[in-house]
């Protein structure tokens, strides 16, 4: 006989930094099976117990619109609301509160694409993040790829910086769609901010970081060669990471222009040259069943706009590898690797209040078993303390489509406390979880099922889950 | 459940423009008696309208894991004006809103019970047919047949001429330098779709116009979250296709590299695509044509 229960695991080293692990599909749910890759993650500065989150998440009804998660308890407890407009599900999706105010800002590419396959950008807006309405869309264009928002209020204005891979112009991608007061339709405008001859093409990932004093960074791959074939599964970028800064928040003509690079005085410093990568297909055939694309991650400290961290993933021969760096002038110079890291992918970056810095990464391990989801965090950029919040099989589920983690893991930080966001198998069994897990959804973790409201039992899948570390 | 749970009031007004902009389709129908008015299965549940709580005689119409909300109880969101009381009973035609420990939906419409339900396959058979009859009625063309080629579709045809690799030369201004002038080609992206048509021989068209022996139809051979859920073909394959009319293909995403490795096992690229699959919908099997045939004539 199925029996119900919803147990919370923690060990004693989680209790003492107080860490909080939730799988975020509901209960009602329970009988879901999606491939919920990709996850995002907004807590609103404000009021730090709202949050929204994101995946690729199906609405359970189909319909014309797109569901987030949503919790109001400092992410205890998570809804599926379907307030996204994209017809059942997003593409690619990212959030952000503004500094003030509570207001939910998104970037996603919607359904349906174009008519001939193009991505749909879509940049929204809603003032209640609870609300069932459609979000407000503030600006639809054709090609972009990988939109990535922040924001950060300033004078009482909501900026909003949505950094993206434009395929829809010809060579120099890399692109920021800039608004300084993101209340209307047209506050926003296209920032191409590469200026570079390139091999076709940035990205995919263009990232913007954004800092209470008006300071904006952005950080991106600048494709430079290639080598294989992407049919093939074996293209190869070989790319420098760049990083361009506006220390006035985009304003202006030229803006992205005041980090020069010495050697060629162009905008945007070369942070590291000649790095490769791998560009998949697909994730058939790949270790982990993930596709690599690149990784691109960037934070910059609140205490000083001039303090910044960049973490990207290359090859060390056929590892994928990734790599933390970090500036204490603006992007200028640069440390020698702080991380190294093999076998690790999907890696994001956040500094607290006090300085402190986080490193999430989902890393291949145990002969390419387990993906094991590591928050390593440091006071000084030397020292670090490593948290595994998942270990989980890299074998079950078999994915149903690409990506099967997501391009992306996400965290971000609120006063001192980290929050974040990652995807996993979430085969039912506690020892996965080291750090201690709650399922919303109904599990019976002693006999290892999921199971329906019916108790019927449910196949394992890729389910997000939130976490909070206070430090 | 938080039966009984407090309604919040509505503070300030709405954003204009905020809520006209859902477009949300009937999708979750079911019939249900009212049990409690200005009540929510769920604590916290924003200004929506008069809430109430219902519970789920009988569901009519949702997808095959919802039919188990019979015998639940739910929290509606009322948008019409229907006079509701406790012990009233109604078929509800809903939209999703929140799902969490319980479940919230939106009232479209609610109306008289018309007759007793019994089947227990009838709802999810019933929404399936509900979801076919809108993808009948939006396709350009429905054709019967059998595939018997796939190959690149044009669109994946380089506008330049192939590329070696380029290793990198020097530092970044020389390196500038080396890249200065690249053939012009379009960027790739994770979301290629990686065009394929398959050329299809016609037997029968139940919706449409479509005056030849065969028909050349694309579709997305990616797997990405974009595209894995519309239907991959492969020669041999029978049944009911539901095409849309392609636009001129120049501007296609994409799939550079895919042409480059078709090209060299000798394979030429497929005529024009007529037409292109967009919904996991849009490819039904054969004992379906006869059910297809009805929707459409339905649709007409």
């Amino acid at each position: 006989m199925a029996t119900r229960t919803r147990r919370t695991s923690r060990t004693a080293a989680s209790t003492a930094t107080a860490v909080r692990v939730v799988n975020l599909i509901p209960k009602s749910l329970s009988y879901e099976s999606e491939q919920d890759s990709e996850p995002n993650l907004a807590v609103n500065p404000a009021q730090p117990t709202q949050m929204a989150a994101s995946a690729f998440t199906p609405n359970p009804l189909g319909g014309e619109s797109a569901p987030i998660f949503l919790s109001g308890d400092g992410g205890r407890t998570w809804r599926l609301n379907a307030s996204v407009p994209s017809r059942g599900e997003t593409q690619d999706i990212t959030l952000a509160f503004s500094g003030r105010g509570g207001t939910l800002y998104a970037g996603i590419l919607s359904r349906p694409p174009g008519t001939r396959g193009e991505t749909r950008l879509r940049i929204l807006r809603t003032s209640d993040y609870r609300s069932p309405a459609a979000m407000t869309v503030l600006r639809t264009r054709l090609g972009p790829d990988q939109p990535f928002v922040q924001a950060v209020t300033i004078g009482g204005r909501d900026r909003v910086y949505v950094g993206t891979n434009d395929t829809a112009v010809d060579s120099r991608t890399a692109t920021v769609e800039v608004a300084l007061s993101a209340g209307t339709r047209k506050a926003f405008r296209s920032a191409r901010i590469e200026t570079r001859a390139t091999d076709g093409q940035d990205g995919p990932q263009v990232r913007p970081a954004c800092h209470p004093d008006g300071t904006v960074y952005v950080g991106y791959a600048a494709w430079r060669g290639e080598r294989g074939d992407f049919d093939a599964n074996t293209l190869v970028i070989s790319a420098d990471i760049v990083l361009v800064r506006d220390d006035k928040g985009g304003a202006g003509t030229r803006p992205f222009r005041a980090l020069v690079d010495p050697s060629d005085r162009r905008a945007g410093r070369l942070v590291a040259t000649d790095v490769s990568f791998p560009f998949h297909s697909s994730g058939e055939g790949v270790p982990g069943q993930q596709r690599l694309g690149g990784d691109l991650t960037l934070a910059v400290d609140p205490r000083s706009s001039r303090r910044v961290y960049l973490a990207w993933a290359d090859l060390q021969g056929d590892v994928y590898t990734t790599h933390l760096r970090r500036s204490e002038d603006g992007g200028a110079t640069w440390s020698p690797d702080l991380r190294v890291i093999a076998h690790a992918t999907n890696a994001s970056l956040a500094v607290n209040r006090k300085g402190h810095v986080a490193l999430l990464y989902q890393a291949l391990e145990g002969n390419a078993a387990r993906w094991v989801t590591h928050l390593e965090r440091t006071t000084d950029g030397s020292t670090w303390s490593d948290l595994v919040l998942a270990q989980a099989p890299a074998d079950d589920p078999p994915a149903q489509f690409d990506p099967y983690l997501g391009d992306y893991a996400h965290v971000l930080a609120v006063g001192s406390t980290f929050y974040g966001i990652f995807s996993a198998s979430n085969a039912p069994y506690l020892e996965h979880f080291p750090s201690g897990v709650t399922y919303q959804r109904r599990v019976d973790f002693a006999n290892h099922r999921l199971l329906a409201t019916d108790g019927s039992v449910v196949p394992t899948s890729i389910d997000p889950f939130f976490f909070r570390v206070a430090d | 459940m938080a039966r009984g749970t407090s309604v919040p009031r509505r503070r300030g007004r709405t954003q204009a423009g905020e809520r006209a902009a859902s477009g949300a389709e009937p999708t979750l129908v079911f019939t249900g008696t009212v049990r409690e008015l200005g009540a929510a299965t769920m604590p916290d549940l924003p200004h929506a309208g008069a809430l109430a709580i219902v519970r789920v005689d009988h569901v009519v119409s949702a997808p095959a894991p919802l039919r188990g909300l019979a015998g639940q109880d739910v929290t509606l969101a009322r948008g019409d004006r229907t006079r509701w009381a406790v012990g009233d009973q109604f078929t509800f035609d809903t939209a999703p809103w929140v799902f969490g420990e319980s479940v919230a939906l939106r009232v479209l419409r609610t109306s008289a019970i018309a007759a007793p339900h019994r089947d227990a396959h009838a709802a999810p058979r019933a929404h399936a047919d509900r979801v076919l009859q809108k993808h009948v009625s939006d396709a350009d063309v429905i054709l019967s047949g059998r595939v018997v080629d796939v190959r690149a579709a044009p669109e994946e045809e380089p506008p330049g001429p192939t590329r070696e690799t380029r290793p990198r030369a020097g530092g970044p201004v020389a390196h500038a330098r080396a890249v200065a002038a690249p053939p012009p080609r379009r960027p790739i992206s994770e979301h290629d779709p990686r065009w394929r048509a398959a050329t299809i021989a016609v037997d029968d068209v139940a919706k449409g116009r479509h005056g030849q022996a065969q028909a050349v139809v694309r579709f997305p051979a990616s797997r990405d979250v974009a595209w894995w859920r519309v239907p991959k073909l492969k020669p041999g394959d029978e049944g009911v296709w539901l095409l849309h009319r392609t636009e001129p293909p120049q501007r296609a995403t994409g799939g550079v590299r895919a042409k480059r490795t078709l090209r060299a096992k000798g394979r030429p690229a497929a005529p024009a695509a007529e037409y292109q699959l967009v919904h996991p919908e849009d490819f039904q099997p054969r004992s379906q044509l006869a059910t297809v045939k009805a929707l459409a004539k339905r649709s007409r």
